[in-house]
């Protein structure tokens, strides 16, 4: 057995770090406690495991988080599944009590996630990373694999979807202008 | 424009950061290490883990018409049928009743008034079904709180990694029964297996109810069969091996050996029919069992298998979902546009008197499993139980069973998963197979 890169005090730390935001990604993105935990602890046993791939010189964050997508995005392909052939319940995918709960305490808040999870998946997932975990765009197109370019036309477009969005746009109008 | 607010999005990530999954470090920690392990101490880890705690799916039904009579009034209780219909299991569990694989076992334990019989056993090599009855001996009636099997397991004189799920079901006053399903992974098994079943609660009653349930083989043997293609190609820069492919009539085992674990699997037959991921399996030292469903009825000797094998990135591409819906007013066919230009055509709907089926041909291997729902005047949604059944050779002909529904006012909805991007052709592998 070979020795492995990744010592449990590195391990702890890094778990300590990051899981806030890890297990928050997962929430945003499915929705649910239950499998917000399930990619939490698999993301950072796929960490552990792939460690000695990951190149020191470079920050660990968005390594990690784009693991964290990847595999929310595999999770949520295989329970549409289930559900389609009967083995899960609708209802059991999603639970918005917790994000409500854990994240959006407020009316406005709660609106405004309405508002934004009415994008699709892709526009969804650019807003999520770069206006509510807060990431730099650049960091959030190479987490969801994608162009810098790209990552921008998705969240114009995704913003321009919220602007269109008249139910949910009086608070919008207030906002102030991009940060990026 | 940032669609927050300010105050609200700082406050967002304020308590973002401050959020604590419910799965503790150590626990992530300890699974690393065990999967570091040489397979031997890692299996016997596994054992120490409750099955309950793997997997757990509880579904009461109250069904009070058999008689509480125990002896022969077993046989005539379709365990494994129910398991299929409240789990929305895969179609290969189907045969154990079909074909009378499970072999009677009738092994009584009672304790603290609660008798457990352990009634049949289906065992194949790669999968094991242990169905039991428990019989409150008290008088009350029992409720939802009495129900439940709360058991270790392992197999005497072998060490495989063992997962487990099961269905329960209230048959009586004071009776339900139920059937565990457990996926074997990883060892050598005796010739004549033995499963340790150690029960410490039923219900909300802790007790001792540890039985030896004797595993055979011999009913399924005459149509399992096992071959050794060693096979090997590449994905990118990943090597991989086809070591064993185990066809019995329940499963379909194929064994990868693989440095890369982010690889994808899937299975066709040689009439390029879908064989599905029916669940189980696992990873250990590079190698990787699959489980996947038999080979349709109608196509039960294919000439070869073919192992379509992505890098995890192919199967991320970006899609949007489309809906197709057709109202069904009695006339057949409907067509619905599939993926591609394809087409699904539903040339025929039978309202039976437990369930509905719904035959149908795709114009291509591509759109062979559509997600097809029916929708009934209600507007409530039914999904299909099990995968699709191939029902002829020379084109993509399949039945859907769905449960009882009225035809008045029936409609189907399709609903397509439409890629954006082009996705990545994966790797072929044909295995041929010589029977």
């Amino acid at each position: 057995m070979t020795e492995s890169p990744l010592s449990e005090e590195q391990a702890r730390e890094m778990f300590i770090a990051h899981s806030p935001y890890v297990y928050g990604i997962a929430l945003m993105l499915t929705r649910s406690k239950t499998l917000a935990d399930d990619v939490t602890q698999e993301t950072f046993l796929r960490a552990f495991q792939k460690y000695h791939l990951f190149d020191a010189a470079k920050p660990i964050r968005p390594w990690l988080y784009r693991i964290t997508v990847n595999l929310t995005r595999n999770l949520l392909r295989k329970q549409r599944w289930l559900t389609f052939f009967g083995q899960m319940p609708e209802e059991a995918r999603t639970d918005y009590a917790s994000l409500d709960e854990l994240l959006l305490r407020t009316e406005r808040e709660q609106e405004l996630w309405q508002a934004v999870n009415r994008l699709s998946k892709r526009r969804r997932e650019v807003v999520a990373l770069h206006y509510y975990v807060g990431l730099p765009l650049q960091e959030a197109a190479y987490i969801l694999d994608i162009p810098l370019g790209t990552c921008k036309s998705r969240l114009h477009a995704a913003l321009k979807q919220l602007r269109m969005d008249e139910a949910d746009l009086g608070p919008l109008r207030q906002a102030k202008e991009d940060r990026a | 424009m940032n669609p927050l607010p300010n105050e609200a999005y700082q406050a967002v990530q304020e308590r973002l950061s401050k959020l604590s999954p419910s799965v503790p470090f150590e626990q992530i920690w300890d699974r690393h290490r065990q999967a570091k392990r040489p397979r031997r101490s890692r299996t016997a880890i596994r054992f120490a883990v409750p099955a309950l705690a793997l997997s757990l799916v509880v579904v009461l039904l109250a069904w009070g018409s058999l008689s509480p009579a125990v002896g022969a009034a077993f046989n005539r209780i379709p365990f494994i049928e129910m398991l299929i219909k409240k789990g929305g299991y895969n179609n290969g569990l189907g045969e154990i009743e079909r074909l009378h694989l499970s072999e009677p076992v009738e092994k009584v334990v009672t304790d603290r008034n609660i008798q457990l019989t352990v009634v049949e056993a289906f065992y194949d090599g790669v999968q094991i079904a242990v169905s039991y009855r428990v019989d409150y001996l008290k008088e009350d009636a029992i409720t939802e709180q009495d129900v439940g099997v709360y058991y270790h397991m392992g197999i005497q004189g072998a060490e495989p990694t063992m997962m487990a799920t099961h269905e329960n079901t209230i048959t009586g006053d004071r009776t339900f029964v139920g059937t565990i399903l457990i996926s074997l992974t990883g060892a050598e098994m005796p010739d004549r297996p033995v499963l340790q079943l150690d029960i410490n609660r039923i219900g909300k009653t802790s007790g001792n109810w540890n039985v030896a349930v004797p595993l055979s083989a011999k009913r399924s043997a005459p149509n399992t069969k096992t071959f050794h293609p060693g096979i090997e190609a590449s994905v990118g820069d990943h090597r991989f091996r086809v070591e064993k492919v185990t066809i019995t009539p329940v499963t379909t085992l194929v064994v990868v050996r693989s440095d890369d674990n982010e690889l994808a699997y899937r299975l066709e037959d040689d009439l390029e029919t879908r064989l599905y991921d029916a669940g189980g399996g696992g990873a250990i030292s590079g190698e990787k069992e699959l489980h996947f469903d038999p080979p349709a009825e109608i196509n039960a000797r294919p000439r070869y298998l073919t192992l379509l094998v992505t890098g995890n990135r192919s199967g991320g591409g970006e899609n949007h979902t489309e809906n197709r819906t057709a109202a069904y007013n009695g006339q057949i066919p409907l067509e619905l546009a599939g993926n591609g230009g394809g087409s699904v055509v539903i040339r025929d709907v039978a309202f039976l008197a437990d369930r509905t089926e719904v035959e149908y041909d795709a114009s291509d291997a591509a759109n062979q499993r559509p997600m097809l729902y029916l929708v009934d005047a209600t507007g409530k949604t039914y999904s299909p139980i099990g995968n699709p059944v191939r029902t002829a050779t020379d084109r993509f002909s399949f039945r859907l069973t769905y449960p009882k529904v009225e035809s008045e006012g029936l409609q189907f909805t399709m609903t397509l998963d439409v890629p954006d991007e082009a996705p990545l052709e994966p790797k072929r592998v044909k295995i041929p197979l010589s029977w």
